[in-house]
């Protein structure tokens, strides 16, 4: 079922009361882990649960088996699961066996489209969606539903009307079985002919529903934003739901800039009217008040120097091809027509020249011209924590995706060390589903940092230390690729495999590899035309390949001339992949929740690519 | 020296307080300080023998006077010492018996065989008294909780586990928010961690 704006109080109060009762707990929140934003929206919807008393339970799950595991180990008293940043794009009743013996309701708050239109058509499963588009689903569900009604043809009619994939496959195969059948026992014509329309019919159906389901996926909102949309419809809006939806909506600056600049003119709204003008200025120890302020789109500026956040910063490093050795010197020149010297612009930010931080903004807009940096200065959302200095929603960001990735702090020796994956040689079959079910362990063990860390200013602190480490060690790694000429142009995009990178086992988890993913494809595209892309780094301790692929860059050529359409980057490839895979029959493994990541041994993988750009290039 | 013995037997019960488990008892030094006040009981005997023979009124006798002063202070020191470290040791007691403690239990390891009986017949009272009152949980805590429900975080998978009002399913790695009623026992075993 869709719940759309005008059905989510109703919703919610079902929630709430159904939820509230003696029993120890009654609702369950299913979180993605390795998601900034899956995370913020589960916190503000576990402040708002706390506000209303609701006993409940956070559970976060790295993957489909994981969450497979989860759900089957509730018990009986739940009548509520709530999953946070995954579930739409999968069949969620036929996953988790939903049925109606347990009168067990499931919501799934996710931005991906489009919907898996069982998720829509089953009565205990409540897809939230604010701004359904109704002209995309309304056909597709229509043919979903009346799809049951048309019998079946075929003999084999055992749940083939839940599931359509199987049903879709084999519908060749049954149409000479089924002929072939008919010539022998039902020699009557007629019989034949009413078939033949049903089996169109069937056709038509189903040709209408695969053009929805096999869409390309995009991401039309972050589930943070729907979270607070939740919480503006119950009037309970305050700054700290607004600082974690605004974090949360953030952290999909890279993936879904769309939906971003769609909700930040609200957020920034909000900003304004939740804090006064003598707040956002007030100095006290218990200010913690947002406030809007120029920001830049330097990596983690007001945590390190002013040249390590410009070669750090994705936007300026891949625009002025700072990976060179002749963009260190483009680097120097630009701070020369800023009219900064090198030795103040190494300088920690802390100690730099209160001068030079005033009239940065003035200083980069004379110049950003002459370097195609325009976009540089944009305007950020800063959240204050009294005395303890303040932090921008995008180093925020970082932050906490670097908690995720590498956890909390363990001991002092350690804290500036890299995180260290096993590294063991043996490669059994098994050996490698116990590493992937360890660093599942692992994963769900680094949520909770990220978790502790998003009201915690000295833990962030960690995070931005951490973050540092993650990001100097993408450039290095993006660098090397880049002058290494190992980027190869298919015909549906480029393929970057690595293979042998003394970092490649930092990017072994879905956050990172997504990060030095954007910054390859950013790189590319600003030197060769922007086209989808797919990076594959090779496992050691698995044999396997990691490859998640992107579609390619948007906003490369100035943002005013864009339309919001254009900005809507559409993923081809988790179709794609699923196909690739099941045609060459490799070994592969989709568990993450990011919708195009694939694990596929190291012997299937070159097939695997053949069969992929085969299907790639029949589709397009 | 004079309160010495009474002296160590402080110390030990200064540190003791720090202590998780009760130290055995230390019957030398409790022997020594009792010997102690014997001696001073008949030094002061002694003197009072004295002035009677002589027949003098102690008032009047200065020596003799600060002589009693003296060693009747330090009898009642090593009075007060011997009950302070018998009392801090009867209230240690009294906390494992309210904690629901065995005699057998290692935490009850170092007592003498009195203190054995005394923490017996305290666990006898205590049950008896809780007897009375059967629906109330005389041994909960006495802190008033601040928050009516909490969040936990859960250290070590425990799997189902029955509550008051139903079941909690414990595996490692969730949070939940739940009645602080509920989970107070678990707390306490380490199973979940409070934030």
């Amino acid at each position: 079922m869709l719940i759309t704006q005008e059905t989510l109080l109703d919703e919610f109060e079902r929630l709430r009361s159904s939820s509230l009762s003696h029993a120890t707990c009654k609702a369950s929140i299913f979180v993605a882990c390795a998601d900034v934003d899956a995370l913020c929206a589960a916190k503000c919807l576990s402040l708002t649960f706390k506000h209303d008393l609701i006993p409940h339970r956070i559970c976060p799950v790295a993957g489909f088996s994981d969450a497979g595991n989860a759900y089957s180990s509730l018990d009986d008293d739940i009548v509520n699961v709530i999953f946070i940043g995954f579930g739409a794009l999968v069949d969620l009743p036929e996953y988790f066996n939903i049925n109606s013996r347990l009168q067990r309701y499931h919501y799934i708050i996710d931005g991906r489209r489009p919907w898996h239109l069982n998720n829509i058509d089953s009565e205990f499963v409540r897809c939230i969606d604010l701004n359904p588009e109704l002209s995309l689903i309304e056909p597709a569900r229509h043919a979903w539903s009346a799809l049951k009604d048309v019998p079946d043809v075929s003999d084999s009619d055992t749940d083939s009307d839940t599931d359509f994939d199987d049903d879709f496959a084999s519908s060749q195969d049954e149409d000479t079985d089924t002929e072939s059948e008919n010539d022998e026992d039902n020699p009557d014509r007629k019989h034949r002919r009413a078939k033949r329309k049903v089996r169109r019919v069937r056709t038509k159906y189903e040709d209408e529903i695969n053009s929805y389901h096999f869409m390309d996926t995009y991401i039309v909102a972050s589930t943070s934003s729907q979270v607070y949309g939740l919480l503006s419809e119950l009037g309970r809006t305050s700054n700290s739901y607004l600082w974690l939806a605004v974090v949360g909506t953030t952290a999909l600056d890279d993936i879904a800039p769309a939906a971003v600049q769609e909700a930040m003119p609200v957020f920034k709204d909000e900003v304004a009217r939740l804090n006064s003008e003598i707040q956002q200025h007030l100095n006290a120890a218990d200010n913690q008040a947002l406030t809007l302020d120029t920001d830049f789109r330097l990596f983690l500026l007001r945590h390190w120097s002013l040249y390590n956040a410009l070669i750090h910063s994705k936007y300026v490093c891949t625009r002025l091809h700072l990976w060179r050795q002749s963009g260190r010197s483009r680097v120097k020149r630009l701070l020369a027509h800023m009219g900064i010297s090198i030795i103040s612009a190494k300088e920690n930010w802390v100690h730099t020249d209160m001068e030079l931080k005033k009239t940065l903004a003035d200083r980069f807009r004379k110049v950003s011209a002459n370097y195609d940096i325009e976009s540089i200065i944009v305007e950020g959302i800063f959240r204050k924590f009294g005395f303890r200095g303040k932090i921008s929603a995008r180093d925020a960001v970082d932050a906490i995706a670097a908690l995720l990735e590498s956890g909390r702090p363990h001991s002092l020796a350690d804290s500036r060390s890299l995180p260290t994956p096993q590294s063991s040689a043996t490669s059994s079959p098994d050996h490698g589903a116990k590493v992937a079910t360890d660093r599942d362990k692992m994963y769900v063990e680094h949520f909770w940092a990220g978790w502790d860390s998003v009201d915690d200013i000295n833990l962030l602190k960690y995070g931005v230390e951490k973050a540092q480490i993650l990001e100097e060690a993408v450039l290095r790694t993006g660098a090397a690729i880049m002058e290494s000429k190992t980027i190869r142009e298919l015909r549906v995009g480029y393929l970057v495999a690595v293979r042998d990178s003394p970092d490649q086992n930092m990017f072994l988890n879905p956050i990172a590899i997504m990060r030095l993913a954007q910054w390859i494809s950013h790189a590319v595209a600003n030197l060769r035309k922007p086209r989808p892309m797919i990076l594959a780094i090779l496992d050691k301790a698995t044999d396997t390949y990691m490859a998640v692929g992107l579609p390619s860059p948007v906003g490369m050529s100035g943002v005013d001339d864009e339309d919001e359409e254009d900005l809507n980057q559409k993923n081809a490839f988790r179709i794609g992949f699923q196909e690739a895979a099941e045609r060459t029959e490799a070994r592969y493994r989709i568990d993450g929740f990011e919708s195009a990541t694939i694990q596929i041994r190291r012997q299937d993988f070159s097939t695997f690519m053949e069969a992929l750009v085969d299907f790639q290039y029949s589709r397009s | 020296m004079l309160g010495d013995n009474a002296t160590k037997l402080m110390q030990e019960a200064k540190r003791t307080i720090s202590l998780e488990k009760l130290p055995p008892y230390n019957k030398d030094v409790v022997n020594a300080v009792c010997r102690e006040i014997r001696v001073l009981d008949a030094q002061t005997s002694d003197v009072f023998t004295d002035l009677a023979a002589r027949n003098t009124d102690p008032a009047t006798d200065r020596t003799a006077a600060c002589a009693l002063f003296v060693l009747r202070l330090s009898l009642l020191r090593n009075k007060r010492c011997l009950l302070a470290y018998q009392r801090l040791r009867a209230t240690r007691i009294e906390d494992l018996a309210w904690a629901g403690l065995e005699p057998s239990d290692t935490l009850a390891e170092g007592l003498a065989g009195e203190e054995d009986e005394y923490l017996r017949h305290y666990s006898d009272v205590i049950a008896e008294y809780k007897g009375s009152w059967t629906n109330v949980d005389l041994g909960g805590s006495l802190e008033p909780p601040n928050d009516l429900f909490i969040d936990v975080r859960v250290v070590q998978d425990a799997g189902d586990v029955q509550t008051e009002y139903g079941v909690l399913t414990l595996t490692k790695n969730s949070q939940f928010y739940v009645r602080q009623s509920d989970v107070e026992r678990l707390i306490q075993q380490g199973i979940l961690q409070r934030i």
